[in-house]
């Protein structure tokens, strides 16, 4: 499957997660030492690992759950087989339509700032206006 | 409240529908003591009585969703089911509860 760059910032900031994740939680080992070459297969490999699993969190999602990364979208919809459920082909063509990767490590805070800007407001917190800027 | 509750905590449910019943009668209390029916008025007291407590149980109350209570530990908010979210504003735009 080739990757846009869209797909390998997001696989980036999964492995960032990744690495977040296992400073607060040093017992638990998701990223192997050393990581693999950035852009190579393996890397790829390691980061959509990681992807899947900081949207299994992000998402809330539970076990038996398909997280967007790892839905098959086939055109078979199947509501008793992982990864073909109706409601998890729809997330995922929900996000491919809003442009973002099925990659995306944070997939609620990515809806919702597509869904903001394809409304063309911008949220007061993340004002880009010098006199914010300033201020902040 | 439904979406962010745990499947094993069920047992709320009954408390949840005396508090949604609390408010009905508050609700009719006040009007009928509006209309002149002095008799509702200890309904009406009952009823908000009833209603402070549950959201108390319930931790609905403003006092309850404080967040520097100082007697709660500090716990990371559970994340809502995405899936389970999405149904739930599916139903709503359609005007039905698919449950």
């Amino acid at each position: 499957m080739g990757l846009t760059e869209v797909d390998l910032d997001a696989l980036r900031r999964a492995v960032e997660w990744g690495k977040r994740y296992q400073k607060s939680e040093p017992q638990i080992t998701l990223l192997p030492s050393p990581l693999p070459p950035e852009g190579t297969p393996q890397w790829v490999e390691v980061a959509t690992r990681i992807a899947g699993m900081a949207q299994a969190a992000t998402l809330g999602l539970r076990p038996w759950q398909a997280e967007p990364c790892n839905v098959l979208d086939d055109g078979v919809i199947d509501d008793a087989c992982y990864g073909r459920r109706s409601i998890e082909v729809m997330l995922r063509r929900k996000l491919i339509v809003l442009g973002i990767s099925i990659f995306e490590p944070d997939v609620p805070r990515a809806i919702e700032a597509a869904e903001r800007a394809k409304a063309g407001c911008q949220s007061p917190y993340r004002s880009h206006s010098p006199r914010m800027s300033r201020e902040l | 409240m439904v979406a962010g509750t745990r499947p094993d905590r069920n047992c709320d449910t009954p408390l949840l529908a005396a508090y949604c019943r609390a408010i009905a009668l508050e609700r009719r209390s006040a009007a009928e003591l509006g209309a002149g029916d002095d008799k509702a008025l200890a309904r009406w007291e009952r009823a908000t009585k009833a209603m402070v407590a549950l959201s108390m149980r319930l931790r609905l109350s403003p006092q309850a969703r404080a967040p520097n209570n100082p007697s709660r530990p500090s716990r990371p908010e559970p994340v809502t089911n995405y899936y389970d979210r999405m149904r739930l504003e599916e139903a709503d735009s359609d005007g039905t509860d698919r449950g």
